[in-house]
């Protein structure tokens, strides 16, 4: 049940669509290739969404199991990539509700406790746009950030794994810029042709 | 008149943002005019570009052996939990049209045999007349007959009346018992006749 299919073509030319519609009838090997293909992206997501590498590696993994028990369900009609995002946003989120129930530990602590090269790049990427995005920002905000420039996905995809519509992503999206903006560059975002009524200065 | 051109042109900007596709000429000649809206659509599109970039320089690759251990655990599940079979494409379809051709064969009759509304009492007697002669009196009919009918007709509508006027006048003084003041309806304005 478990073995590859002998039919041409190889996994690897498949796209995602194809490899899942072969996953479905039961090639593990073409399971293994859509984790190799997406595993980083599904990291760098978790990462953004949680704030956290491991738990982001360890909620990669739940995330692949998920899609792994239900590939039964996924339409090839539609895109692999929003199907998987979507179990990876929802392990998320249910992660995040667990989570809030237990004690935290304190940022400085952890830091210190781990490996040097990665309380490195957390340092580095304290100072990026996307941590200035993720302080600013709602949470909603900076998932359609991500989704629409981080992962590149169009506004249709960004709302598809949103569960949500195109409007709301494009709302959603342009309060994101305009908040971001009005930090990075206040002179720019002030709002043009105003002139200040000179009666009401105090 | 100015700034409205400018809420327009924002809101199109903005949407081109979105789709990361070319600004329309109009909002290229409104921009070569109007410093601030250049200003919003620099500002904008250089934090879009920053954002993508940034994106890409972060992306760091995930450990070694992340792939493996995913792999162990979903080949773990495969056997401890057979994957269940996907269910067949056409199996929907076929479910929908059956049940859709089971709807029409249900309700279509119902429709069909439907019969038509009894006649009102008022025409009773005319179809009864029509149906006792076999269709002879409509072709015998002259000016008297018809006046006749016409006549027989009518009586059961002024009945009809009759009762329409009675049911508003109880109507009327139920109403008026109620809302209007015992005061006045013992002066002798009551509704009643």
């Amino acid at each position: 049940m478990l073995e590859a299919p002998s039919a041409d073509p190889k996994p690897v030319e498949l796209s995602a669509e194809e490899l899942a519609l072969r996953c479905q009838e039961g090639c593990l090997e073409s399971f293994e290739h859509l984790v190799h293909q997406f595993e980083q992206r599904i990291v760098n997501f978790l990462n953004k969404m949680l704030g956290c590498r491991q738990d982001a590696e360890d909620l990669a993994q739940e995330t692949f199991i998920k899609a792994y028990k239900n590939i039964h369900r996924f339409d090839p009609q539609y895109k692999f990539t929003t199907w998987l995002f979507t179990i990876a946003k929802r392990t998320a989120m249910n992660h995040y509700r667990s989570a809030r129930a237990t004690v935290e530990l304190t940022p400085e602590k952890e830091v210190d406790e781990r490996d040097p090269s990665l309380a490195l790049e957390e340092k580095d990427q304290a100072q990026s746009l996307w941590h200035k995005a993720r302080r600013l920002l709602k949470p909603s905000q900076f998932e359609a950030l991500w989704l629409r420039y981080g992962e590149g996905f169009s506004i249709g995809e960004t709302a598809k794994v949103m569960r949500t519509n195109e409007l709301r992503v494009r709302v959603l999206l342009h309060r994101a810029r305009t908040k971001m903006a009005k930090q990075l560059d206040p002179q720019a975002s002030r709002p043009s042709g105003k002139t200040e009524n000179p009666s009401r200065k105090p | 008149m100015k700034m409205i051109t400018c809420w327009f042109t924002k809101r199109e900007m903005a949407r081109r943002l979105d789709d990361e596709t070319p600004l329309p000429p109009p909002v290229q000649h409104h921009l070569r005019h109007c410093a601030p809206c250049q200003q919003f659509y620099g500002t904008q599109s250089r934090l879009t570009r920053q954002l993508s970039h940034e994106a890409r320089r972060q992306a760091t690759q995930p450990p070694p052996f992340l792939g493996t251990r995913i792999m162990a655990a979903v080949r773990q599940t495969a056997t401890t939990e057979p994957q269940p079979a996907a269910p067949p494409r056409w199996l929907w379809r076929t479910t929908l049209a059956v049940a859709a051709i089971v709807a029409a064969l249900t309700v279509l009759p119902h429709l069909v045999m439907q019969r038509p509304p009894p006649p009102h009492p008022s025409t009773q007697w005319f179809t009864k007349v029509i149906q006792l002669s076999g269709g002879e009196v409509l072709e015998q009919a002259t000016g008297q007959t018809i006046e006749e009918w016409s006549v027989s007709l009518d009586q059961p509508l002024e009945t009809e009346i009759a009762y329409v006027m009675n049911d508003a006048r109880s109507a009327i003084d139920s109403l008026a018992n109620r809302f209007i003041p015992e005061t006045l309806l013992t002066k002798g304005t009551t509704l009643n006749h």
